[in-house]
């Protein structure tokens, strides 16, 4: 019975782990998708901008 | 006072899950920054009129050595194009040089330019190439994704492979591998080391599609619009889809991103559907899932910079030059995708996936590859395909 309780902690604190491992990792994952889209969005507006300069 | 500590340790606990604390700092980020834009630089930029590259280098070797069948070694036979040579050096340097501690921060942000120039492929497209890509593709896209995540989910019950890593697994193979992985992971219970095991398994089947698929293609003469449609179907990974793609052609590059683009659409429907696929009744019946939180949490945002840009070329916005331009620059971006994707490689993956596991996904991984071939070159050959 009381392996049975410890054993069930163990699990419990096992997928709390990877559940804040996980959420880390998707974080991290959209911060890049936006500076992702900064970076592209900010380049095309950018040689958009210079096109219409007539600097190229 | 305990009021004070309880509201100080949430303030704490929510300073530390800012979104903005998980981006690594200017400082440690740079050594890593700085080694990508180099060794691309040195491994062959396009377009760029820098002498001293890697490719020039073959090209010299190419002329030095009696030719092949009348044909360089490098160059010809071997198809070494700036995807190959970025990504060759890359791996070259991670595995027999080894990479310094202090890149690695900054080497994280290669899925970085891999989203942006993913992003910028929108500057390449119109309305009729969507119209071109045509409901076929659309197609064979969705029942890749949902038929391969099905079959991986058998073959794993069959295998009796445990349930959690049958389901990331099925996710990484069938959607977009290591992001697909990570989004379903939390649904299906996953562990850390099924998490780091799965992602291993498709990376290293991705190593092998990257190296093998374009010499299929030149054997059976396939076009470059329907390998960009097998890589994008059979690839697991986004950046090895690119790779893979960009290694036969420009063309099949392209449209292996835009492709691709509908398989990331798809993370949070094929997540759900794993997740109700591989759990049992009683964790179905124990847990209530948020349907349309789950979709927000897992959609991939990128994929609104990609359509912004692409409307915008839609409705005529960018003049030629600055296309042309653009074009340009995506190439760079995916260049250092590229470099920091070899850099991240690490041979010793494909040893570490283990035997059982690793047996399901490659073997799931390559039927769905040899039907993926078999189905689009008959549409090919029936011109319901480029």
């Amino acid at each position: 019975m009381a392996e049975d309780l410890e054993g069930k902690e163990d699990l419990e604190e096992e997928r709390e782990k990877t559940r804040a491992q996980t959420e880390a990792r998707m974080t991290r994952s959209r911060m890049n998708d936006y500076v992702a889209i900064i970076l592209a969005v900010g380049t095309v507006f950018l040689l958009w901008l210079l096109q219409w300069m007539g600097l190229y | 006072m305990a009021t004070k500590a309880a509201s100080a340790s949430i303030k704490k606990a929510s300073k530390s899950t800012s979104v903005f604390d998980v981006l690594p700092g200017w400082r440690e980020s740079l050594p890593g920054l700085l080694a990508l834009i180099i060794i691309a630089v040195f491994a062959q930029l396009p377009g760029l009129a820098w002498p001293i590259t890697v490719h020039h280098l073959l090209e010299y070797i190419d002329h030095v050595l009696p030719p092949i069948y009348g044909k360089g070694l490098f160059t010809d036979l071997l198809h070494f194009n700036y995807v190959v040579i970025c990504l060759a050096v890359g791996i070259l340097i991670r595995n027999v040089v080894g990479v310094p501690k202090s890149w690695e921060v900054g080497l994280s942000y290669y899925s970085v330019f891999l989203h942006a120039g993913i992003i910028m492929l929108g500057s390449q497209y119109l309305l009729r190439d969507m119209v071109k890509l045509g409901p076929v593709t659309i197609v064979i896209m969705v029942v890749f994704v949902f038929g391969s995540a099905a079959f991986l989910i058998f073959l794993g019950r069959l295998f009796k492979v445990d349930d959690s890593l049958t389901g990331i697994m099925a996710a990484g193979f069938g959607m977009c591998g290591v992001t697909a992985v990570v989004a379903t992971a939390p649904m299906v219970r996953a562990k850390t080391e099924q998490i780091t095991y799965a992602i291993a398994v498709t990376v290293s089947f991705g190593i092998f599609c990257m190296i093998g698929l374009p010499y299929v293609a030149r054997l059976f003469e396939i076009t470059q619009y329907s390998f960009g449609v097998i890589s994008a179907t059979g690839v697991p990974n986004s950046a090895q889809v690119i790779a893979t793609g960009y290694m036969l052609g420009f063309e099949s590059g392209k449209v292996a991103g835009f492709v691709n683009i509908g398989r990331i659409v798809l993370i949070p429907a094929g997540a759900l559907f794993i997740y109700f696929f591989t759990m049992t009744r009683d964790v179905l019946a124990s847990e209530k899932i948020n349907i349309w939180q789950t979709i927000k949490e897992k959609f991939p945002v990128y994929v609104f910079g990609f359509v912004v840009v692409w409307m915008a070329n839609c409705f005529h916005l960018f003049p030629k030059p600055a296309v042309f331009a653009m074009e340009k620059v995506m190439i760079w971006f995916f260049s250092l995708s590229f470099v920091g994707l070899g850099l991240q490689t690490r041979l010793s993956d494909v040893r570490k996936a283990g035997i059982r596991g690793a047996m399901v996904g490659y073997l799931a991984g390559t039927i769905k590859l040899v039907i993926a071939i078999i189905v689009i070159v008959i549409l090919m050959k029936k011109g319901l395909l480029g």
